[in-house]
């Protein structure tokens, strides 16, 4: 479960957040909306502790980030807009290497299954990742964080530069992992793809939570009203 | 903070694959193969030279005797040369130092010592200019560049790419991450200096014994010094590009613009005009004797060499033993400026050492050079033992000259035999702790800034 409580982030006299309360619970997928400098991206690195917040706290599973950074980091698993791992090891080592720092021990076998859980072709396990294509790599990142049996996951504009065959799996696969009780949350541009996947969506502007709404109650012609209206 | 085996092993697959890590350690050791065959061209060159002088001396010494057949040994005595030389340690090769600009072998008559002893063959300036690209100079200017580009990017190019988000929401401790990216590194390029020392020494056949030792200690410190250099730029957390420059302009700083400051720093705090002026008071100090009455001259040489006061010298006529008193009395003449020669020599010697331990590339250079026996040190030691040689002559002479025996009745080669100078060994303790200080200070620096910078949340937007 991820949870903020006044959360803000300012930069002298410039707030990137302001007061946000937010809480996402388990099973649960948050779609972030907004233009860029509205604090998506702000949000996501105050709850990973890439920074501190000037005011409020960010916790996950009840845990506050900024007092245990490191402890939280084994709650969590982030995805960033482009996954840019190690593109001189295959997909497999580079998927053995993440989950080893996390401390997990798969096997080759489990290594496989998990790629194959992301959606990877199989032949292209033992292949080097700096030959692999954005989605191919997305996918990588998919079974890394799959592979750290984390409960929270972290998106930031996961699908942007994605063909729409790729995106529709990712979509799938995060589904898949919110059905299984993972909490997650995703910063995106991409207003139909988060009236699809999200069970949620906050629409943000310059810092501030503006609106939320649940997927299921709104059209996407209406979200993409709501969103021009509030942006 | 434990890293496994595995990431041990894909992190340091994923930095050996790297496109400039291969290219790098390929093309300093080809430097270094060059390095090698370049020093033991030039040494051989020498020790060739060197190994020619006895035929050359004997010959020579045949020459002048059968062309002085039936003159006294007075006469005779004023023509022949006689060879000195300073022979290379086996290490010389490794770091030719100043066996270039100063030279390896003196010949020297019998007359007055001082000038002769700066006399050397013409040299190249062009060559000296260009300098030696010897294995000293392998490890020495080009061994930092490698070091610079195997580690400038360590964890600036994750940071530019997304990875080192990643990587810092995956583990427990980014501080074995970075510990483990910087062993893998610091450990790869120790092995490639290893493999081009150990090149080296098979190639140079250097022998196994201390001086080689002493050499691989100070290769060892010197890149553990310019490890730490990096590491300190890379702890300010900054982009590659900027580690990148900052890293070559403290190059460019350290080899190139701080030795060429000190130098010029050394020679105007001490300047040396004595070689110049013992050469022309030794000069002047005979020339005048011509005009002046004998007996002064003698009673000079006889404060010396009482034995010889009972040869009668003529006021009016030529005596050849006035006139190699003579050519002695001018050595007395600028006893005092050679003197102060040599003793300025020294000062900037020390002056330098001094110097170098604001620099570790200025100390390890001239640790090599000590080691090897190619130092201004050595080249003194080889200057004081062509001046011991020559009085030993004199005084082998001096009995037939004063006798004035027929030059074909006397043994032109009894003569003590030149004795070189043999390896010495300095003191290198100054240089080594230099470094180690310079290292262990970065180090403790590294520490600090990465601690600052990496290990604490950093709050930075977009960070």
């Amino acid at each position: 479960m991820l949870e903020a409580k006044n959360l803000t982030k300012r930069y002298g006299s410039h707030t990137a957040l302001s007061k946000l309360n937010l809480t996402i619970k388990p099973g649960e997928i948050f779609a972030l909306l907004g233009q860029n400098g509205a604090g998506k991206t702000t949000t996501i690195n105050l709850f990973l502790g890439f920074i501190e917040p000037t005011d409020g706290s960010a916790s996950i599973n009840g845990i506050s980030v900024a007092e245990h950074p490191q402890e939280i980091k084994q709650h969590l698993a982030y995805i960033p807009e482009t996954v840019m791992l190690y593109p001189n090891l295959t997909g497999i080592e580079n998927l053995e290497y993440f989950s080893s720092l996390a401390g997990f021990g798969y096997s080759k076998k489990e290594l496989g299954e998990l790629l194959s859980t992301a959606g990877l072709q199989q032949q292209a396990f033992d292949q080097r990742l700096g030959g692999y294509s954005k989605g191919m790599r997305q996918k990588v990142g998919i079974a890394i964080a799959i592979a750290k049996k984390a409960k929270v996951l972290l998106l930031d504009e996961p699908t942007s530069g994605l063909d729409p065959k790729a995106s529709n799996e990712f979509s799938e696969i995060l589904k898949t992992l919110a059905a299984k009780g993972t909490a997650i949350l995703m910063a995106t541009h991409d207003i139909f793809r988060a009236k699809e996947v999200a069970t949620r969506i906050g629409i943000m502007k310059e810092g501030n939570l503006q609106s939320v709404v649940n997927a299921r109650d709104i059209s996407a012609n209406e979200l993409e009203a709501l969103y021009l209206k509030t942006v | 903070m434990k890293i496994s085996q595995k990431i041990l092993f894909l992190e340091t697959k994923n930095f050996l694959l790297g496109k400039t890590v291969l290219i790098g350690a390929i093309s300093l050791f080809l430097f270094g193969i060059y390095g090698f065959y370049h020093g033991s061209k030039v040494i051989n060159r020498q020790q060739k030279t060197i190994e020619s002088v006895a035929q050359v001396q004997k010959n020579h010494l045949n020459l002048i005797v059968a062309h002085g057949t039936g003159k006294p040994v007075g006469s005779t005595a004023y023509y022949p040369f006689f060879y000195t030389f300073n022979p290379a340690s086996p290490w010389a090769k490794f770091s030719i130092g100043q066996r270039d600009v100063n030279p390896f072998t003196l010949k020297m008559k019998m007359l007055a010592i001082e000038g002769q002893l700066y006399d050397s063959e013409l040299t190249n300036p062009l060559t000296l200019l260009v300098g030696n690209l010897d294995a000293s100079f392998v490890f020495i200017f080009l061994f930092p560049l490698l070091i610079i580009a195997f580690t400038y990017n360590a964890i600036s190019e994750e940071q530019e790419n997304g990875v080192w988000k990643i990587v810092g929401t995956s583990t427990k401790s980014i501080t074995a991450v970075i510990i483990n990216k910087l062993l893998i590194r610091l450990a790869v390029i120790l092995i490639t200096a290893a493999l081009i020392f150990f090149a080296g020494i098979l190639n140079m056949h250097l022998p196994f014994t201390y001086p080689t030792f002493q050499l691989g200690l100070v290769i060892l410190l010197y890149v553990l010094f310019w490890f730490t250099v990096s590491v300190i730029v890379i702890s300010l957390g900054q982009s590659s590009s900027f580690n990148a420059t900052t890293l070559v302009s403290v190059w460019i700083f350290l080899c190139i613009l701080f030795p060429g400051i000190a130098n010029v720093t050394v020679n105007n705090s001490i300047p040396v005009p004595e070689a110049s002026e013992t050469t022309i008071k030794q000069r002047e100090g005979y020339h005048a004797k011509w005009d002046e009455p004998k007996g002064p001259t003698m009673e000079k040489f006889y404060a010396v060499y009482p034995q010889y006061r009972k040869y009668p010298v003529a006021e009016d006529k030529y005596s050849p033993g006035w006139y190699y008193a003579m050519q002695f009395s001018g050595d007395l003449e600028s006893a005092n400026s050679s003197e102060k020669l040599f003793g300025k020599l020294d000062q900037r010697q020390w002056l330098s050492e001094n110097i170098a331990a604001f620099n570790p590339v200025v100390a390890a250079q001239q640790l090599v050079n000590k080691i090897a026996n190619t130092d201004l040190s050595s080249h003194i030691r080889y200057l004081q033992s062509v001046k011991a040689h020559h009085r030993q002559i004199r005084e082998y002479f001096y009995p037939f000259i004063f006798e004035e025996t027929p030059t074909e009745s006397i043994n032109w080669a009894g003569y003590p035999a030149y004795k070189p100078v043999g390896y010495t060994m300095d003191n290198l303790t100054g240089g080594l702790l230099a470094i180690l200080i310079w290292t262990a200070s970065g180090l403790g620096i590294s520490i600090f800034l990465f601690k600052r910078n990496f290990i604490h949340i950093k709050d930075v937007q977009n960070a």
